[in-house]
């Protein structure tokens, strides 16, 4: 490892400083400090590692890559997983509950039964709506944590807080942490990939995927499912490949001589480096995206033969080919833009949730039978979750419609070493309110880090003055009731 | 040691167990930033070339002892490219290369630091450094991501200051309490600008936290940019390093306690206020405010005429048991909400009559100007006969104010600013009783009233658009006859009236737009400060009052301006002489901008977990210097740039490296990567396309699809400005959006716009290969520099390939190089069947990629 005179960042002093300190802080850190240092080791001889080399784990993974299927807008915990007999007897009464939501703090409201019906599912016995009728045959690979709570229930602060930990904007993003945490193990693919609706991106767009007060390089890659996977991987000049290489190797040969009487200088050479990289990038996303080296029956399993499942089904199909390729961290947003075009189901609850549910129930089954026949859902996790759930009280005067709901929701794991046919924590019998075994949003996160085998209290980033944590200052626990 | 610094080593030991940093932290009072500068002396040094600049002593001093030599002084070539950059973040032209190479006096290096330092892109260039430690954006985060539509003001303050070498004590007082300070005039106002530049949740899902978020925001940034201190450490409890207790966190804010701070807005523009030079001030809002008044009460007399006119032409008039009677209305341009309860109609701006049929009132009859914003509210009262005791049912939906009476009885009480909709029964005796109605909102109102009778609606009160109301009376006067002459009249006066006015308006609100301001001003009475406890807004410690950080109370200012205002006791304190930190941290980041690192690499904290200085004597001089010769910056550069440490080579040594690998002792010039700015103005200036404009709004160039496609509504949020010229503007003038930012800058590590950038980060990652070997911009501009070269050049391609050496490096091929070249051109040629202008096209690119081009030595 040579000394790069050319890095002014103080992080540069922070490494003699965590030497001095010792244990209090993790190697982890360390080594990540010292990628983004530029300390680019030489590997097999053939070029650079860059920050996003990968590095060990704190302890023993169970995971070792995560697929986050974000429902965008907050899907009704009551209505898909979270069974409350009570509420159909209340339906279109009015009761003493206290909410808050978009509408504010409320104190009664109209009650809203739950529009579709459940049943029990699997050996484990799991309820599930009507909603999910493909998804319902998987329950027995998923823990349900019924007692999630947020600290905000408006789209803005929540969706921050569900992707960086915290509601103030400016935090990195939860794939921005996992990819710092442990690197990315294909150099030729983004470590953190992240695939939007076809309606739009979700409010405040890329500050969701943000790598926040970390460089920029550990932020998320927006990839489509169509056309060209990632922003400039193609010549606009129409250059081909070939024809990309002979320039790029006239190049080498320029920075190569410019390099001599500067032999020192490490970044040169990464940059050298990076156009080799760039290079095979341009061969491998495009091969990553390419599905017609899936069969028709994959194809069918994700339902990317039926138009309401083919969006949603081949962002999972694309999800499934990129873990192949050792892709860290990958997020599909289902839902972008605003209104009915995400899980917001303020006005008609069942023409919403209907249309999402439906667009998303047999991709999504079709992912986990997927991962699971081969082997992948062993160490790949899934999440499955939006920014909050809903009320259980009507929003307005008349319809279905419910506002948001922070205080009690669902969200689902599956695989990576997971416990599956589970249930964990509940909310009140009219599933306003988380209850029992109340799971922070913070707490979550902990426990996608541990499955990845990273101490959420010890995986720390220096930043203004502060070791900052996904799980904030105070620190949060995983859960261990859930893992396998 | 005093009991502060017990406190703080029981916290080391706590924290982490570890002795040696309880050794550190022993001394922490007497830690070095914490005591004024020394006055240092100028060493003598025994080599007459290195003590004619006391920079050089300094630094010669520190080689000498550490046994290691200086570099030899750079070419004349890498100077001019390290001056031009480093001054005005611009390369040379070719033009300007040649000028500076061939003059061989021996003032020519100084006469273009001079021509430099005179250059308007020089505010540019440093002014971007300010930029990034005041987390600069033009938009407020979240959801809807607002603009601040005038923030583009403050931007061209802190560029044209710095161009004009404004004292940097002045700079700071101007941004914290350029409002209040005595002479404030529009540019120190504009400079407040700075309070309101970081985020702000339009849609906070808590109150208080959302201002004490924001309080944090702007004491993060105060204590980092200017004090080198992480304050915000200590808001939930003491801070674990250095000396500031939780409760001097709360000191410290409130000093800013009474700064007014958006809340629940969704308008764009926060904080947003209307400032005309003081000359035409007076007369500017007379007119203004005359105007608008006349506007507004033109439309109140066609709305009293239409609500009669209404109900004399509509052939099926309303009259219902079921309504309201003997209606009248009063209008008030005044935010209204506090005076709901008194019920006096009092100063109104008109009153009148309203037929008795379903009220329904044009929300907007004050939006006329572009602030859009003058608050207004209406008071209605009549009375409801009815026939038999008995209850009433009620639906209200509102957003904004409402409050009803019936009776005596407050029967409505809301405020908000979402829409409710609510129903209510009130029970009532027979009888006459009176109505009392009052709604009210800054922004626009929402509202609609409905008696339900056997569940069937029946409208008492409802909004619509003032445009539209008019024209239903339009219509009914075309096709009804024999109204009241009187009403029409009156409608028929004012309908001719309010467009004469509008337009006489227009210059005015074209006047009234140039003078909106996002900028800082004090709200209301003054407020209390508590200690939160455990940072918990909800959770009121003790009470604090205003207070420096005690460890550095010994040097502040006596406490004796109680009674002016607190920003500026802040203001005065942190620019005091006397405060150890500030002319320190002010130096450090001069220095850190022409080195490549500060003395202090840990730019933002010179605390204990920060770094020590690597030359604390020369750091103190050049405070010292700072201060004693008025703050001012352009006559340090001139001292720095005139020493032979910065004329000095960046060329590897590998006994230095050895002995400093580091470079901490400066044997050698730093190199450096241009910054993501640097790039693409670079890019802009060698392809011939650059647009020199300085100042002015905030542009928006040209986003990929794919990176719109990311916004949750692009159309709203990047409006594209056509035309080169907007394109081709330096980057600092592209509008920047926090949720939106081009990812060619973020890729090359610009600033953070969240919170403040000290140090930018570093890095080489493949996805930057791809922007410039792929991108629109990049591929654009290599063949805008092809098409330059290839008429610059039409002779052949050894010339062509020698301008396109000049221009992009300024500088002669060597023979291999040439070489290199010639075959790129000819195998584009050969082997890809290019040709030749396509040919030249690839040579331009590979030109653009070259490190050469990206890097200074």
């Amino acid at each position: 490892m040579k000394p790069t005179p050319q890095n002014f960042c103080r992080r540069m002093a922070r490494r003699e400083f965590i030497s001095t300190v010792g244990g209090g802080f993790s190697a982890l850190a360390l080594t990540g400090m010292l990628g983004q240092d530029g300390f680019f080791n030489s590997l097999n001889g053939a070029g650079h590692k860059g920050p996003l080399a990968t590095k060990d784990p704190d302890y023993a993974p169970k995971a070792k890559r995560v697929i986050f299927l974000f429902m965008y807008g907050g899907p009704s915990h009551i209505d898909t997983f979270d069974y409350k007999p009570e509420l159909f007897k209340y339906d279109g009464r009015t009761i003493k509950i206290k909410t808050f939501g978009r509408g504010g703090r409320k104190n009664e409201g109209r009650v809203v039964g739950p529009k579709w019906s459940f049943k029990r599912y699997g050996e484990s016995g799991q309820w599930v709506s009507e909603l999910f009728p493909h998804l319902a045959t998987c329950v027995d690979d998923i823990a349900f944590i019924k007692s999630m709570q947020a600290d905000s229930p408006i789209h803005g602060s929540a969706m921050l807080m569900m992707n960086s930990g915290s509601i103030v904007s400016g935090s990195p993003s939860l794939g921005s942490w996992v990819n710092y945490g442990l690197g990315t193990v294909n150099q030729d693919l983004p470590g953190y990939v992240v695939m939007l609706d076809h309606t739009g991106g979700p409010i405040s767009g890329a500050k969701n995927w943000s790598s926040g007060y970390m460089p920029a390089n550990f932020q998320g890659t927006t990839f489509k499912s169509e056309g060209s996977p990632m922003l400039n991987l193609k010549s606009v000049q129409g250059l081909s490949l070939t024809e990309q290489q002979k320039v790029i190797s006239s190049l080498n040969h320029l920075n190569e001589g410019h390099l001599k009487s500067r032999y020192d200088n490490t970044n040169l050479e990464a940059r050298i480096a990076t156009y080799e990289l760039a290079y095979k990038m341009q061969i491998t996303a495009p091969e990553a995206v390419e599905l017609s080296q899936e069969s028709e029956a994959t194809k069918h399993l994700y339902g990317i033969d039926e138009e309401r499942t083919r969006e949603f089904g081949t962002k999972c199909l694309l999800a499934r080919r990129l873990v192949e390729r050792d892709v860290r961290f990958i997020q599909i947003y289902s839902g972008g833009s605003h209104n009915d075009s995400n899980w917001d189901a303020h006005g008609d609850l069942e023409f919403n949730h209907n249309k999402h549910a439906g667009a998303t129930d047999k991709p999504i089954a079709g992912l986990l039978k997927d991962l699971k026949r081969r082997g992948l859902l062993e160490d790949t996790l899934v999440v499955w979750g939006g920014e909050f759930g809903r009320q259980p009280t009507a929003e307005y005067a008349k319809g279905t419609g419910r506002d948001h709901n922070s205080f009690g929701f669902t969200m689902w794991m599956a695989g990576g070493g997971v416990k599956g046919g589970i249930s964990f924590g509940s909310t009140d019998e009219l599933g306003n309110n988380a209850v029992e075994n109340r799971t922070h949003v913070k707490k979550l996160h902990a426990t996608i880090l541990h499955l990845l085998g990273l101490d959420s209290n010890h995986l720390t980033f220096l930043h203004g003055g502060l070791e900052k944590k996904l799980v904030g200052v105070e620190g949060a626990d995983y859960i261990p009731e859930i893992i396998a | 040691m005093n009991r502060r610094s017990i406190r703080l080593l029981l916290t080391a030991v706590i924290l982490f167990g570890n002795t040696e940093m309880f050794a550190q932290l022993a001394d922490s009072s007497d830690h070095w930033a914490y005591n004024p500068p020394a006055q240092s002396t100028v060493p003598q040094v025994s080599n007459p070339k290195w003590a004619k600049n006391p920079i050089d002593a300094f630094v010669f001093k520190n080689l000498s002892k550490q046994k290691l030599s200086p570099n030899p002084e750079a070419d004349k070539l890498v100077l001019l490219r390290r001056a031009y950059y480093n001054l005005t973040g611009l390369p040379p032209t070719p033009e300007q290369t040649s000028a500076f190479l061939q003059d061989e006096s021996t003032e020519a290096w100084e006469r273009l630091i001079d021509q430099l330092l005179d250059s308007r892109h020089y505010g540019e260039k440093w002014g971007r450094h300010w930029l990034d430690v005041v987390r600069w954006a033009e938009s407020n985060g979240y959801e809807r991501d607002g603009s601040k539509r005038n923030m583009w003001k403050y931007r061209d303050y802190v560029i044209n200051v710095i161009n004009r070498d404004k004292p940097y004590d002045e700079f700071i007082i101007d941004q914290l309490a350029g409002d209040v300070k005595p002479g404030a005039n529009i540019e120190s106002i504009t400079a407040t600008g700075f309070l309101h530049l970081g985020l702000y949740d339009d849609e906070p899902a808590d109150k208080e936290l959302h201002y004490f978020d924001y309080y944090d925001d702007i004491i993060n940034t105060v204590s980092r940019s200017m004090l080198a201190t992480s304050m915000s450490c200590a808001r939930c409890h003491d801070h674990k390093i250095d000396p500031i207790s939780q409760k001097e966190y709360y000191q410290f804010l409130s000093y800013f306690r009474n700064l007014y701070i958006p809340y629940g807005g969704r308008n764009e523009d926060i904080s947003t206020v209307s400032v005309f030079d003081p000359k035409e001030e007076a007369s500017a809002n007379t007119k203004l405010n005359g105007t608008i008044n006349e506007i507004v009460n033109i439309r109140l007399k066609l709305f009293e005429a239409g609500s009669h006119l209404i109900d004399q032409l509509n052939e099926r008039p309303q009259k219902t048991d079921l309504l309201p009677r003997n209606l009248k209305f009063g209008f008030v341009m005044d935010e209204w909400i506090q005076a709901h309860s008194e019920l006096e109609f009092t100063n109104f701006l008109y009153e009148g009559t309203l037929a008795d049929n379903p009220i329904s009132i044009p929300y907007d009859l004050t939006h006329i100007t572009p602030a859009k914003s003058v608050p207004s509210a209406y008071a209605i009262t009549g009375e409801f006969h009815k026939p038999k005791a008995g209850p009433l049912t009620f639906k209200v939906t509102v957003n904004g104010g409402a409050w009803m009476y019936l009776g005596n009885q407050l029967v409505f009480d809301k405020k908000g600013l979402n829409t409710i909709t609510e129903s209510f029964t009130v029970d009532l005796p027979a009888g006459t009783h009176a109505l009392k109605l009052l709604f009210s909102r800054s922004a626009s109102l929402e509202f609609n009233l409905e008696l339900l009778k056997d569940d069937k609606p029946v409208t008492w009160v409802s909004t619509t658009k003032w445009t539209k109301s008019k024209a239903i009376v339009r219509s009914l006067m075309k096709e009804a006859k024999g109204p009241a002459s009187e009403w029409k009249a009156q409608f028929d006066e004012n309908f001719a009236l309010e467009k004469q006015v509008l337009e006489a308006f227009e210059p005015l609100e074209k006047n009234l737009s140039e003078s909106l301001i996002t900028a800082a001003f004090n709200s209301g009475k003054r407020k209390s400060t508590h200690l939160l406890l455990r940072g918990n807004p909800h959770a009121l410690g003790e009470e604090v009052q205003p207070g420096f950080p005690e460890i550095l109370e010994n040097q502040a200012p006596a406490k004796s301006c109680m009674e002016a205002d607190r920003r500026l006791q802040i203001a005065n304190w942190i620019t005091s002489k006397e405060n150890p930190l500030t002319a320190r941290v002010a130096v450090n980041r001069i220095w850190q901008h022409h080195f490549g690192r500060g003395f202090v690499r840990s730019a933002d904290d010179f605390g204990g977990l920060g770094d020590k200085p690597t030359h604390p004597e020369l750091l103190d001089w050049l405070a010292n210097e700072y201060v004693n010769n008025g703050w001012q910056m352009k006559p340090l550069h001139k001292l720095i740039m005139t020493s032979k440490a910065y004329k000095m080579s960046s060329a590897p040594n590998d006994v230095a490296m050895n002995k400093d690998p580091l470079n901490d002792h400066f044997w050698r010039f730093n190199m450096r990567r241009l910054t993501a700015e640097e790039i693409r103005d670079s890019i802009l200036m060698v392809s011939n396309h650059f647009n020199p404009q300085v100042g002015g709004p905030s542009v928006f160039p040209t986003l990929q699809q794919e990176v719109l496609a990311t916004a949750s509504r692009a159309s709203s949020r990047w409006v594209l400005d056509a035309g080169p010229e907007h394109q081709n503007r330096r980057s600092i003038y592209t509008f920047t959006r926090r949720s939106l930012l081009d990812p060619m800058m973020s890729s090359f590590d610009a600033a953070d716009t969240d919170t403040s950038c000290p140090v930018r980060f570093n890095t080489t990652v493949p996805g930057q290969a791809l922007t410039m070997m792929n991108s629109e911009f990049v591929a654009d501009h290599a063949k805008l520099l092809a098409d330059r070269l290839k008429t610059q050049a039409p002779e052949n391609v050894e010339t062509l390939i020698k301008t396109g050496f000049e221009t992009v490096l300024g500088r002669q091929p060597k023979e291999l190089e040439l070489q290199i070249s010639i075959d790129l051109i000819q195998s584009m040629q050969k082997d890809f069947k290019h040709g030749y202008s396509t040919a030249i096209d690839r040579f331009a690119l590979m030109m653009l990629n070259l490190n050469e081009f990206l890097f200074l030595d």
